[in-house]
């Protein structure tokens, strides 16, 4: 059993660096979450973005939040398994779903899903990306107006990476298709590393995806940005237009943001969402997050239960109002 | 390469730190894969963020060794009770186990070690030098390649199948119709859910696996209790012999064939050590001049799976440095981890940092030896197991099983698909139903059924794509060849059997 | 396993009939769910719809359990089952489901410490101060080790 206590002792030299590293912050009033671990849960497979977001999270959030986090990683039918767990809990703030638009907006209102939007009522956003749209230096297009006049001449002869049904790159270029009044072919590929490997292989066109996945590519040349879907350029990669700018409006800003579910007492959501903006601000958890490639843009609870119901309303529109 | 380069990456090898933090990585990782249930991807996937507060020669190193000792040791409680610790085990159990009920566990976890050791360290050396060329013709492989690659390891339960191909055959399409419930991710339907929450995601495969082989091994050993260790005592308590040089030395077209074969399956994106393994053990079965002793014990059965499945790992580390594109889910989860420690792998880092690059090579290789050493001392104790009566062994197994299968998903739906699997596993194994076919089309249905339906958009509905392009035409006609061979050997074989049969009785070997 | 050495179980060819019932059930089962109106996965005869390969393996299982059933009646059948100790597997088996479904009432303490020594039990042992050591050490071990380094929590129950 010597190897079980080496690797534990590695373990708790890691945890104590981890609690160094935070300020530690202590409450100082009485605390209305129960006197237990909160569980966060993942509700994709281990290996994306959104786990090594909870990773990070989990890793550093007892000192703000005075609760240990427990990081639970539970894939399954695109998210929805996950979703459906954490709507069925009991509601005192001590299972928390790791949500994004496809799973919260989207896929309720047009999918037959065990669980409804307003099961989960928001916490705290923590960030969120916009997709780039991108295709390699060798396609007959390189730009986004130059991709919809080639779609335009040679209608279903484009053939793009995709990820999965209602995914964030699925959702990006159905409202590229419905705003251009263009037809391509999309390639369900289940996730965006086949995605990119498709892409840079010759086998489709074009791509649409996290900053995080397609960045180093456009940085080294292999990919071409074509534009952002959001209302601002990506600070990172400042040449590339927005979509609107070049007179598609597509706008699709895939959040990462706290959920818990619905009949969680009020007073347990502020106290929630107060604790994730401390850790947010943490200087420690920053340099993390910036090294993962990414960024916080922070929106408490209430702000972010704005920004949710206009996002599904949106959604909504652009689906099911045709 | 540059003098800089070599001394950067052989002074992050020296620290002291950096092969402690590997060594503990590695026991900690073969114990972990030697859990039913605890995967490599688990294990890397859990403890990754503890490596985000470590310097990154020390974290990534710890990962490392995490990786490669779970992938090893998911072998052993294949070999020793006959539960896959990970889905790429599976080939291994079969003729392994079989080698342990004949009293040679030794031989068989020494066969294992050797061949995972030696795979591994040519598929690094693969890796180091011809990495970049390499990548380059797998990113061409696309979905109608993939579709063949799947049909060919298809074709294996044809290998696997044992006394009756029918059955297999009915077991294979068993597992397939498993495979296809849950969430179709192309069209966005839940199939064959029947109203379940918990089966959107589908079956879970872990758990299941576990059933069918552990569980239904538990119900086995109560229906026939083994008669009790006769003969040669000692023997028995020592786990048997040891692994010849010779036999091993025997083995090595074997062990070659199947790592070119894991190393190129690797280095596509995408595919796992579970196609591998089977192609890998359907390969050697053809090439072998013992072909009825596979699955009985044969030691190029296991030493195939084992290679198969052990060169798949460096191997699905080229996509991942060359393009930065995950090769599988356990490099989905390394890159996290490098990204954290502010190294994106991929193109950039190869010019940028590739004294940092180099030193991973290095420790990879280096890991190897230690897997090796580690090995040898874990199998020192492990023999022993057979040792241990089995009114506590399979109490034990029992326990493993079920906090293995929770494990997974935390799911206590989860457990029921294990006792289910475990039942259904019993049925098969008292009624000549062989499982193996079962595991294959459960593994690879889903990679199939999308890969074909993904090459159809691809080609707007026509099937013209799986020949009009050169690679799917070279797969496609080694799938005639694969199956044109097959029913040759098969036609052969019932022939011979007829003939010789007048002469002798055909006897059973078995011991 | 050698057959011909094996005891031989009465009614195989009973069995494989009931078998291959079983697996022409399933196969029916599949195909009914995928041919419903309105096809509920899309045209199954359109190959690269969602319906295609789970119609064409439930007609192929349909059709292997059709020749599994006649094969079983040719006057030639061969096959022989062994016989064995099927009521204590049977005994273990209903000691497994019973475990997994009170996991989630008992939790994992309870269950694990009662399950593993009955196990024991059915395979023979009979001292107590074993079935009480199997009840203690190895679900303390195990459990710690998942929870302590993996991380992953059992279910508790109302008293442990």
């Amino acid at each position: 059993m010597s190897h079980l206590v080496l690797s534990r002792t590695i373990l708790a030299a890691s945890l104590a660096a981890a609690a160094t590293l935070t300020t530690g912050q202590v409450f100082a009033e009485e605390s209305h979450l129960p006197d237990e671990p909160i569980r966060f849960v993942t509700p994709y497979p281990a290996g994306g973005s959104h786990s090594l977001h909870a990773g990070i999270i989990t890793a550093v959030g007892e000192d703000f939040l005075g609760r240990p986090l427990i990081s639970v990683i539970r894939g399954g039918g695109g998210g929805a398994v996950a979703a459906a767990e954490v709507a069925g809990s009991t509601p005192n703030g001590t299972m928390l779903l790791f949500g994004d638009p496809t799973i919260n907006s989207l896929r309720p209102q047009v999918e037959d899903l065990p669980y409804q939007m307003d099961d989960f009522v928001p916490v705290a956003r923590i960030n969120y990306s916009p997709a780039i749209f991108v295709t390699t230096p060798d396609q007959p297009f390189q730009s986004i107006t130059e991709l919809v006049e080639y779609a335009e001449e040679n209608p279903n002869e484009i053939v793009y990476s995709s990820d999965n049904r209602n995914g964030f790159t699925y959702t990006v270029f159905e409202m590229l298709k419905a705003t251009a009044g263009i037809d391509m072919r999309g390639v369900e590929l289940g996730g965006g590393g086949p995605a990119v490997t498709q892409l840079l292989g010759g086998n489709t066109m074009a791509y649409a995806g996290d900053p995080s996945v397609v960045g180093e590519h456009l940085e080294a040349g292999s990919l071409v940005g074509l534009c952002v879907t959001d209302t601002e350029r990506f600070e990172a990669y400042g040449d590339i237009p927005t979509c609107q700018e070049e007179g598609y409006d597509v706008v699709f800003q895939f959040w990462r943001g706290v959920m818990a579910p619905s009949g969680t007492p009020d007073e347990v959501i502020a106290e929630l969402s107060d604790g994730f903006q401390r850790l947010t601000e943490d200087e420690g958890f920053l340099r993390l997050i910036g090294q993962i490639g990414s960024g916080i843009q922070f929106l408490g609870h209430e702000d972010f239960a704005e920004a949710l119901s206009a996002e599904q309303a949106a959604l909504r529109e652009a689906y099911l109002g045709e | 390469m540059d003098i800089a380069v070599l001394q950067q990456g052989l002074a992050m090898l020296a620290s002291p730190w950096t092969f402690l933090a590997l060594s503990a990585g590695l026991a900690g990782g073969i114990l972990i894969g030697a859990l039913p249930g605890l995967t490599a991807t688990m294990a890397v996937a859990v403890l990754a963020p503890f490596t985000f507060f470590m310097e990154a020669t020390i974290g990534i190193p710890f990962l490392l060794g995490i990786y490669k000792g779970a992938i090893y040791g998911g072998s052993i409680p294949a070999i020793l009770v006959n539960t896959p610790g990970t889905a790429a085990a599976a080939a291994t159990a079969r003729d392994g186990y079989a080698l342990t009920q004949q009293g040679k566990s030794r031989k068989a976890l020494e066969l294992s070690l050797y061949s995972s050791v030696v795979a591994d360290f040519m598929a690094t050396l693969v890796l180091i030098m011809v990495a970049i060329p390499l990548a380059s013709i797998a990113i061409r492989f696309g979905s109608p390649e993939f579709a063949l690659l799947y049909l060919i390891a298809l074709t294996m339960i044809a290998t696997v199948s044992g006394e009756s191909f029918l059955k297999g055959l009915i077991a294979a399409g068993l597992g397939l119709l498993v495979a296809s419930i849950g969430l179709d991710p192309m069209s966005g339907y839940q199939r064959f859910t029947f109203g379940n929450t918990d089966l959107l995601g589908g079956v879970s495969l872990i758990p299941l696996l576990i059933g069918m082989f552990a569980l239904s091994e538990i119900l086995m050993q109560l229906t026939h209790p083994p008669e009790r260790p006769s003969g040669n005592r000692k023997v028995v308590e020592h786990g048997g012999e040891r692994l010849k040089w010779a036999e091993f030395w025997a083995l090595r077209p074997t062990i070659l064939r199947s790592t070119s074969l894991g190393t190129f399956l690797g280095s596509l994106p995408g595919l796992g050590a579970e196609i591998a393994c089977w192609i890998a053990y359907g390969l050697a079965r053809g090439r072998s001049r013992e072909p009825d002793k596979f699955g009985k014990g044969s030691l190029e059965g296991l030493a195939a799976a084992e290679s198969g499945n052990n060169a798949v790992v460096p191997a699905a580390l080229i996509p991942m440095t060359v393009f930065g594109i995950p090769g599988d889910t356990i490099t989905a989860v390394l890159i996290g981890a490098l990204m954290a420690q502010g190294m994106m792998p991929g193109p950039l880092l190869i010019q940028q940092n590739p004294g940092f690059l180099f030193g991973l090579f290095l420790v990879l290789l280096v890991t190897n030896v230690l897997l090796l050493i580690f090995g040898l001392a874990a199998i020192r104790w492990l023999k022993q197991v057979t040792r241990i009566p089995s009114t506590v062994l399979y109490p034990c197994v029992l326990l493993l099983c079920v906090c293995g299968a929770y494990a997974v998903n935390s799911s206590t739906f989860d457990l029921l698909i294990l006792v289910v699997g475990g039942g259904l596993g019993y049925v098969m194994r008292r009624t000549h139903f062989p499982i193996a076919p079962l595991i294959i089309g459960l593994l690879l249905g889903p990679g199939f059924e999308s890969a074909v339906r993904q090459s159809l958009v691809f080609s707007n509905g026509s099937l013209a794509i799986f020949w009009s392009r050169p690679g799917s035409l070279i797969l496609l006609i080694l799938l005639a060849l694969v199956i044109l061979t097959m029913a040759w050997r098969g036609l052969v074989k019932a022939g011979v059997i007829r003939k010789r049969s007048n002469a002798h009785p055909p006897k059973s070997n078995n011991t | 396993m050698s057959i011909c050495t094996g005891l031989r179980l009465p009614g195989s060819r009973l069995i494989e009939t009931i078998l291959a019932f079983a697996v022409i059930a399933v196969g029916v089962v599949f195909l009914r769910i995928v041919h419903g109106t309105p096809p509920p996965f899309g045209d199954p005869r359109d190959i690269g719809s969602a319906a295609f390969f789970p119609g064409l393996i439930a007609l192929l299982v349909t059709g292997l359990g059709v020749v599994l059933l006649l094969s079983a009646w040719r006057p030639a059948f061969s096959v022989a089952f062994e016989s064995g100790h099927t009521a204590r597997a049977l005994v273990a088996y209903v000691l497994m489901v019973a475990m997994v479904v009170s996991l989630r009432f008992l939790g994992i303490w309870l269950v694990t410490m009662m399950a593993v020594p009955l196990l024991a039990l059915c395979f023979g042992e009979r001292r107590w101060y074993v079935l009480l050591a199997l009840a203690v050490v190895p679900p303390a071990l195990v459990i710690h080790l998942f929870e302590g380094v993996m991380g992953v929590y059992f279910p508790r129950g109302v008293v442990l």
